[in-house]
């Protein structure tokens, strides 16, 4: 209903402009989300109370039920919920409050996609790359930005200047006002990127950084409490996670690992069980999290496994666990590219070994391999690394466990190879010469500024994974592995044995571990012919 | 996705929004900021909310009732409570899925 309410309420602000939004956005308002109720109760078959929760509140009850603090300052952050667009609040015990909000059309997570949609990446899932793009640029457009985009007080609240934006009255995200800061119209999809595109992200990756950082330390300051639970899209935003951390403003942060939508079900359901039926967070004082590796999907039996193989005459060979390992290690050491489906799926929107395409970091050719014949992607993204636990500090400037992988952080001084700055921050916009640079001993996973998007895999990770990690740690002296998610652009994360095995044949990958098989590219039969993964998924 | 492959008349969510173009006309008034105003020191809005009073029930029979005290101070608006009660009534039964037109360079407001 106040979904309903502003709508209404935007529109009238806007109208006779708006019929496009109304027209595109009214048959979902009205036939869905207006009727969840009638829907759950029709799947159910029981006539029983449905809850609402408010959209907000569920992201911060993402954030803090799970996280290990008796106490912490609660920050959600994101595109919209009903009005809401970014709330601050506490956490104590078995309580959740919030304290303060910024409404709509204010919002930083709609910012961030408007500069998204304007360099020419989808709204919604398009956000990572412009992130990925950001250190390629210099943030020349910072001062434009908050001069005329975005008012953003010391206290962190901000408010926009919607005469830049066309989300409120048409179906674009920016208007010609926008152009005209910007140096010009929005780039095409799928066109050359330009310095203009590196430069701007830059420079609302910098705006974005020092607003998430007020927020933040303005939440502890109201909330009494040095810890930070924190969720909502823009906490998928990894580099801000890590300046974040780096600010040393916080003793503790937890971020929900399911930080966008997808979180929220777990949030709205975390809230109601505290609120309403006395849930209890037991996991407290065990210095653990109760998120439990985020590996809470489903997962499939080794009789399972083996039997979508026979069914299908896949060949594979069935092997123990020390055994897979061991191959696994030496089929990386060796260059080949793995994917791996073992144990329950993770939930949320990073691959954490569950469900994981695995490279060797030291190659220097593994990156643009694996972006333009494994994952069919922009060749400027980075891949992540993930490391065993214990020996994180040995290559990443880390004090602590990062094991959702929602940290960027440098990566040592002393692996670094010295490369001249210029050749990204200068006048020249190739980016293919500059990622075939190595930047240092682990290239694959090491972005233009010498960042990567961290994995910790400690003893609660997916024991596959990390009997992986520690063989090829045992064959190369390297713990450090190249981690993505096991599909190609666009498509969903693989799930069942099917989804993997089609991923593996689609692509360049060369090994595929489904549970205790291991299946071997050369051996598969030849996929059938006009089979394409383009037919079948829109690029993101 | 649509939950339901559900869909609206097209007649009826074009008529709403005439509809509300005359409100709209009719009162004039912003309904929420659109620019910076130096004059204010925050723009926080202070909010006292536990974790209950984020929960509700929503029954649809009572959409026009929650409307009308929603919108007490809004009269234009209370206009257009019958029309949008009729909307919701007249969801009907479709093949097509009509958040797949929605494009994917804008977000997601509704």
């Amino acid at each position: 209903m106040l979904t309903l309410d502003r709508v209404v309420r935007s529109l009238a602000s806007v109208a006779p402009a708006g019929g496009d939004q109304w027209l595109d956005g009214a048959p979902g308002l009205f036939a869905d989300k207006l009727r969840v109720s009638d829907h759950v109760r029709a799947v159910l078959g029981l006539d029983l109370p449905v809850l609402y929760t408010e959209h907000h509140a569920a992201h911060g009850a993402s954030a803090f039920f799970p996280s290990p603090f008796q106490d912490a300052a609660v920050v959600t952050i994101d595109g919209v919920g009903e009005w809401a667009t970014t709330t601050l609040g506490r956490g104590t015990g078995e309580k959740l409050e919030i304290l303060k909000q910024i409404d709509y059309p204010h919002s930083l997570g709609l910012l961030y996609s408007a500069f998204t949609a304007f360099c020419g990446f989808k709204v919604n899932s398009g956000e990572y790359k412009l992130m990925g793009l950001a250190p390629y640029g210099t943030p020349r457009f910072a001062g434009v930005i908050r001069d005329e985009v975005i008012d953003l007080r010391d206290d962190g609240s901000y408010r926009l200047n919607m005469n830049c934006f066309g989300y409120l009255d048409s179906l674009r995200m920016t208007n010609a006002r926008f152009e005209e800061l910007f140096e010009g119209p929005a780039r095409a999809p799928e066109s050359r990127i330009t310095r203009r595109e590196m430069d701007i992200a830059a420079s609302i990756q910098t705006v974005l950084e020092d607003a998430v950082l007020r927020i933040c330390g303005h939440a502890c300051d109201i909330a009494g409490s040095r810890n930070l639970a924190f969720a909502g899209g823009v906490a998928l935003n990894a580099v801000a996670n890590g300046k974040l951390l780096k600010s040393g403003a916080f003793d503790g942060l937890w971020i929900q690992p399911a930080a966008g939508d997808a979180g929220g079900a777990l949030g709205a359901a975390l809230l109601v069980s505290h609120a309403r039926f006395r849930g209890r967070r037991t996991h407290l004082g065990t210095g653990t999290d109760a998120q439990k590796g985020s590996l809470l999907g489903p997962a499939y039996s080794s009789d399972e496994i083996r039997s979508f193989l026979d069914r299908n005459r896949y060949p594979y060979q069935r092997v123990d666990g020390s055994e897979r390992a061991r191959i696994v290690a030496a089929a990386l050491a060796d260059g080949m590219v793995v994917g791996l489906a073992s144990g329950r799926m993770e939930f949320g929107p990073r691959s954490l070994g569950a469900r994981s395409i695995l490279g060797d970091p030291r190659n220097p050719e593994m990156q643009s391999r694996m972006n333009l014949k494994i994952k069919f992607r922009e060749s400027f993204r980075p891949f992540a690394p993930a490391v065993i636990a214990e020996k994180a500090r040995d290559y990443f400037e880390i004090d602590g466990p990062s094991p959702y992988m929602l940290l960027v952080v440098p990566v040592r001084e002393s692996l670094r190879t010295d490369v001249d700055a210029a050749s990204f921050t200068g006048a020249g916009d190739d980016m293919l010469e500059t990622i075939r640079k190595p930047r240092s001993s682990i290239p694959a996973v090491t972005h233009v500024d010498y960042s990567a998007r961290l994995q910790t895999v400690g003893e609660e990770a997916e024991p596959a994974f990390r009997e992986i990690l520690e063989a090829f740690d045992d064959l190369t002296g390297c713990s450090v592995l190249v981690n993505t998610s096991f599909n190609v652009r666009g498509e969903p994360i693989v799930c069942r044995p099917s989804d993997a095995y089609r991923c593996f044949q689609r692509t360049g990958m060369d090994m595929l571990v489904l549970g205790d098989c291991i299946l071997y590219k050369k051996d598969q039969p030849a996929p059938p012919e006009g089979d394409d993964w383009k037919d079948e998924y829109e690029l993101d | 996705m649509s939950l339901t492959d559900s869909r609206l008349p097209p007649e009826k969510v074009s008529a709403f929004f005439s509809l509300l173009e005359q409100a709209a006309e009719k009162d004039g008034r912003a309904h929420f900021p659109v620019a910076p105003d130096r004059a204010i020191a925050s723009y926080y809005i202070n909010r006292a909310a536990d974790s209950e009073s984020c929960i509700s029930e929503f029954d649809g029979s009572a959409l026009a009732s929650l409307l009308r005290a929603r919108w007490a101070d809004r009269p234009e608006l209370l206009e257009l409570i019958p029309a949008l009660v009729d909307l919701r009534e007249s969801v009907i039964p479709a093949a097509k899925d009509d958040d797949g037109d929605i494009s994917p360079f804008i977000y997601e407001m509704f």
